[in-house]
């Protein structure tokens, strides 16, 4: 039977997806995503099966489906643009494109396995979806289910394609069994023996050969330096570093003459588990021809204008890089867009490779006596800059506030710190924390390096910047580029620095209320201290670490309370696929779907409502036939609950009817031959047989003249009587959800050839 | 089997004739309505009946009973294992008056003739039957006679499993339009037949209710029976639903959906019906379908070719899962 064949095909279908989609779990954290898709998958394809059973016509099946792709999309990512939350206009689309190129940057920032953050989860929405419809397509539409593999292919690819790495042999062997399942269900008769054969001949060879294939290494990139390669910029950082070949990365001349520490983007979320750039959505008004206030900068602190000429020569990254604080940029192609908080510019669809362009920045040279009065005092909205994980280890903290727990002011403790990593123990290597497995930025990281005190800019950065955050400090990573050196000769006048990918480098930000975000330099033995962190410079006081006389970590200003809760709440959203919607549009989501879930529960009593006010109009009208009203008898009579087999005759249905409803006395069976003689046709019945009688003549006999004066009462008359014998929740349920649509689209009885 | 050019007669006095016929079979056969009717449903529809049971429930009986009823020409053959073809077709004789081959008709020139145990002949005898029962006609050392109109062969066989038996082949079994099992008869029945039974033969009592013109306008009236698009359809459904069954190794051939729609017709008829609906169909299938359609070998069984229940169950299936069509549709 083609309903069976198709409903088994479909779930074979949805399997293979289902089983497919799980390979992704390499390259996605957590497993909502999974869900997410699951359901996604389960919903088109169950209304390409839907179609296809209200439907003969193929090519209706998944057009329905990718339809309803657009409109769950739209419904599940830009409502607010849509007609009715799910009809997208052409602000939505736009709103789809943005979402796409922040899929790509949030690519490009995170580090493997990802969060399915919203925009990826678009791109995976889009992407599976789109897929699901292609093979449903193949599947049922073209019915050559074994084309269905290549979009499941493309599937399997994706987590080989970013982790350059084979995919879980685990999930390629069972996608490959899904895949023959789904061969085997549309040809259900095909001699099993030689489908087990094929089957374990994939398995096994699955399994096998990728054993057997010489390990698959990552081609090295040797054009640049890369951070748009879906890696965490990060774990980009280490490996440039590592990398033996160094390269430039850029050139730069400056008015002044003085180097550059040119910064890429700061990391200012910090989930326990890594360093996290804060990526809000693009402002497409925040053009870098004029770049906002420089944060908590106030016209007290001096400060002096510079002109940076930087051409980048191999460097492919979403961020540009630039002096800290730019206040404006020139001379840059395409789209991009200056972030308020960091000041850092990227684009959604660039890369700095080749980009030549001119910043202007601000050299701000605070006096150690304007940081000494910005004390423990930390404006209320930096809550972002202080937050820790719950469960960040003791030795963090406590190491933190044995080192300057007790100096009097933020900067005291911070030059404590600084003066902790350099001239302490800590010794600068790239390879230690690789070789005893604690590189990255995680808190755990940080233990293992205050305890190894080795390890490179990123470690020495995330620590300082985690253990200022103990203390109350606001703080964050920045990464980007050492000042470089400086080339012998001059460009049009201005002395010229180079930067090779051995420059890259992290350090902590940290931030002091009416100076704003304060570079420090802790890593030993690289970069240039600034001089107002540096000891030895005139006016920088000696930090004085008063034992005992703990000064609390976050001062009034900032309530400790709120504090934790943000805390809180970046933990949750990292823990979760790191949805950034607050409770409230949460309850909203729940509320539309719920809403948009019983709409779409109410279209098959509507679609019923419609067809019988339809009929009934055209009988009274005396426009219709008998077997117009038997169809809406029979139907309704589902609807109530009584069961009636499309399979069944006028005769047996009748006969159905009455022993179900008591309707219409009188019962009639065949006349048996040798009994008394067939009474006249219609003579003494009711109704129901009325209308039996009249449906037989219509269908069976030779065509002549049907009363049909009576059909339109009779059958409003049988409706009412098998209504009548329901109870009242039977009769509630054939309006609201009418079994009689479930059945068209759901057949309860297996048919049999 | 010929062209009867007769008109039929009104349907209500083709109630009346059946009603008779049913009655009076009825007084040798108890508590058989279902098989009586039947037997008269396949006479109507010039068919040719099997009726198969176990020794001794009253096949014979049914037979005679139906072929006395009506008032015409009757011959039985007993079928034995030494049964030769021209016992059943006739032989040509030389004359030695005429000087010349003269053909000796053989019982099959009858309007109703009763093959008795038809199964105990040998094939090459059973195959004698063929020509006839399907072309009405009989040739002998290459002359041609047709037999009598109407004419009707009323077969009655045992199982094959019982001994000495030979199975009717697949071409042969495809001629009768219709199987018929009696069974045993219910208690009362029995204690009734042993009552009637004890001195005389009932078979006496039987006398020819309808003449053979008016058997013959009856079966003119049967042909006239309308069959709609949707029944032919309905019809044909099933008989292709039968060759696609895995179950089955032999479906219905295009014969059996003749023979299905023509016992259809006959059944309107006694129902007191102008047209067919497919509840005629319904209940036809099985008797007009069941004896043509060879199970798999899984479903047969040890020893059993034709497992009758199994095959029946088949096409019980086949019937409740074919839809029935509805509306005044036509050929697209």
């Amino acid at each position: 039977m083609r309903r069976q064949r198709d409903l088994r095909v479909s779930g074979s279908l949805l399997t293979a997806l289902l089983v497919t989609l799980a390979g992704m779990h390499v390259i996605l954290q957590g497993i909502g995503w999974w869900f997410e898709l699951a359901m996604l998958c389960a919903v088109l394809l169950g209304v390409a099966l839907l179609v296809r059973r209200l439907s003969e016509r193929r090519i209706l099946a998944p057009l329905a489906a990718a339809v309803i792709l657009v409109a769950m999309l739209t419904l599940f990512f830009v409502p607010q643009s849509a007609l009715l939350g799910f009809i997208p206009t052409g602000k939505s689309l736009s709103e789809f494109g943005v979402l796409l190129n922040q899929a790509g940057i949030s690519i490009a920032e995170q580090s493997l396995p990802a969060d399915a953050t919203t925009p990826i989860s678009f791109l995976l929405c889009l992407g599976v979806g789109t897929i699901a419809v292609l093979a449903d397509a193949l599947t049922n539409a073209a019915r050559i289910p074994a084309l269905a593999g290549v979009p499941l292919l493309i599937l399997l690819a994706v987590p080989s394609a970013v982790t350059m790495d084979i995919t879980d042999p685990v999930i390629f062997a069972f996608a490959a069994l899904a895949y023959l399942a789904l061969l085997r269900a549309d040809r259900p008769r095909q001699q099993a023996g030689l489908t087990v054969a094929l089957s374990a001949v994939v398995v096994v060879g699955s399994l096998v050969v990728p054993a057997l294939l010489p390990n698959v290494t990552p081609a090295v990139n040797t054009g640049g330096t890369g951070f748009s390669s879906g890696v965490n910029p990060v774990l980009a950082l280490g490996n440039n570093l590592r990398r033996d070949a160094e390269h430039t990365v850029l050139d730069y001349t400056t008015d002044s003459g003085t180097p550059q520490y040119l910064r890429l983007v700061s990391l200012d979320n910090f989930t326990g588990s890594n360093w996290e750039p804060d990526t809000p959505a693009i402002r497409t008004g925040n053009r870098p021809q004029h770049m906002g206030n420089v944060p908590g900068l106030s016209a007290k602190v001096k400060t002096k204008k510079d002109t940076s000429y930087i051409t980048v020569l191999g460097l492919t990254s979403p961020w540009l890089p630039l002096p800290y604080p730019t206040a404006s940029v020139a001379g840059l192609e395409g789209d991009w867009y200056w972030d308020p908080i960091g000041l850092e510019v990227r684009s959604p669809n660039r890369t700095t490779q080749g980009e030549s362009y001119t910043a202007s920045s601000l050299q701000i040279n605070p006096t150690p006596a304007q940081l000494q009065t910005a004390g423990t005092t930390v404006p209320a909205n930096l809550g972002q800059f202080l937050a820790l994980p719950r469960d960040l280890p003791a030795v963090i903290s406590t190491t933190a506030q044995s080192v300057a727990g007790g100096a009097p002011s933020n900067y005291e403790k911070a030059l404590l710190l600084q003066e902790f990593f350099r001239d302490g123990d800590f010794s600068y290597s790239e390879s230690a924390p690789v070789k005893d497995g604690y590189d990255g930025t995680g808190m755990g990281v940080i233990a293992a390096f205050l305890k190894n005190k080795s390890g490179y800019c990123i470690h020495f950065a995330s620590a300082m910047a985690v253990m200022a955050r103990s203390l109350g400090i606001p703080s964050r990573v920045a990464v980007g580029f050492l000042p470089g050196s400086e080339l012998p000769d001059k460009i049009d006048g201005r002395t010229a620095f180079t930067v090779t990918s051995h420059n890259l480098h992290a350090w902590p930000e940290l931030y002091f209320e009416g100076i704003g975000w304060t570079r420090f330099e802790p890593t030993v033995s690289r970069g240039e201290v600034p001089s107002y962190a540096d000891l030895a410079s005139p006016g920088v006081p000696t930090p004085v670490n008063t034992p005992g006389a703990v000064v609390p970590g976050p001062t009034a200003s900032v309530p400790a309370a709120p504090l934790r809760r943000f805390a809180d709440e970046v933990q949750g959203q990292n823990g979760s696929s790191a949805s950034t919607t607050s409770p409230t549009t949460g309850w909203l989501w729940l509320l539309v779907a719920a809403a948009a879930a019983g709409l779409l529960a109410l279209v098959p009593a509507t679609v019923r409502a419609s067809s019988r006010y339809r009929r009934l109009r055209l009988l009274r009208g005396g426009r219709s036939t008998a077997v117009e009203a038997w169809r809406e008898v029979l139907q309704t009579a589902t609807d109530l609950g009584m069961r009636v087999p499309e399979t069944a005759t006028p005769r047996d249905a009748a006969q159905l009817l009455r022993e179900a409803s008591q309707v219409n006395v009188g019962a009639r069976t065949l006349a048996p031959v040798g009994g008394r003689m067939p009474p006249d046709e219609d003579a003494g019945r009711g109704p129901l047989d009325r209308l039996r009688s009249a449906v037989e003549r219509e269908s069976y006999a030779p065509a002549g003249a049907i009363g049909r004066a009576e059909l339109a009462a009779d059958t409003t008359r049988i409706i009412a009587d098998l209504r009548a014998v329901t109870s009242r929740p039977r009769r509630v349920r054939a309006v609201l959800i009418p079994p009689s649509m479930w059945t068209r689209i759901f057949p309860l009885s297996g048919r049999e050839e | 089997m010929s062209n009867t050019s007769d008109r039929g007669m009104p349907l209500e006095d083709f109630y009346r004739h059946a009603t008779e016929i049913v009655r009076s079979i009825e007084t040798v056969i108890d508590g058989k309505r279902d098989a009586v009717n039947m037997a008269l449903t396949v006479l109507l529809a010039e068919g040719h009946i099997l009726i198969e049971d176990v020794p001794g429930v009253g096949k014979t009986m049914l037979a005679r009973a139906l072929a006395r009823s009506v008032d015409c020409s009757v011959n039985r053959i007993q079928f034995t294992p030494d049964l030769l073809p021209s016992d059943i077709t006739g032989v040509s004789i030389y004359n030695q008056v005429e000087r010349e081959f003269e053909f000796k008709p053989g019982p099959i020139f009858a309007n109703i003739v009763i093959g008795d145990e038809i199964n105990r002949a040998s094939p090459k005898t059973q195959s004698a039957l063929l020509e006839s029962m399907e072309e009405g006609q009989v040739t002998v050392d290459g002359s041609t006679s047709v037999l009598a109109s109407p004419f009707t062969v009323i077969a009655t066989q045992n199982p094959v499993e019982m001994e000495g038996t030979y199975p009717l082949p697949e071409a042969q079994r495809d001629r009768f339009m219709a199987r018929i099992s009696m069974g045993y008869p219910d208690e009362a029945a029995e204690i009734a037949m042993l009552r009637t039974r004890e001195s005389t033969s009932p078979l006496a009592n039987v006398v020819p209710v309808v003449s053979t013109v008016q058997l013959i306008s009856m079966i003119a009236t049967v042909r006239e029976v309308f069959v709609s698009w949707a029944v032919e359809q309905y019809a044909v459904s099933i008989a292709q639903a039968t060759r696609r069954n895995r179950d089955l190794r032999l479906g219905a051939s295009p014969r059996a959906t003749l023979h299905l729609v023509r016992a259809a017709k006959a059944r309107a008829a006694l129902d007191g019906r102008e047209f067919v609906l497919p509840d005629d169909i319904d209940a036809l299938a099985i008797p007009v379908l069941s004896h043509r359609l060879i199970p798999t070998s899984r479903l047969a069984g040890d020893g059993a070719p034709f497992a009758v229940g199994a095959v029946a169950d088949i096409i019980a299936r086949i019937v409740a899962a074919t839809p029935v069509p509805l509306g005044a549709v036509g050929p697209a």
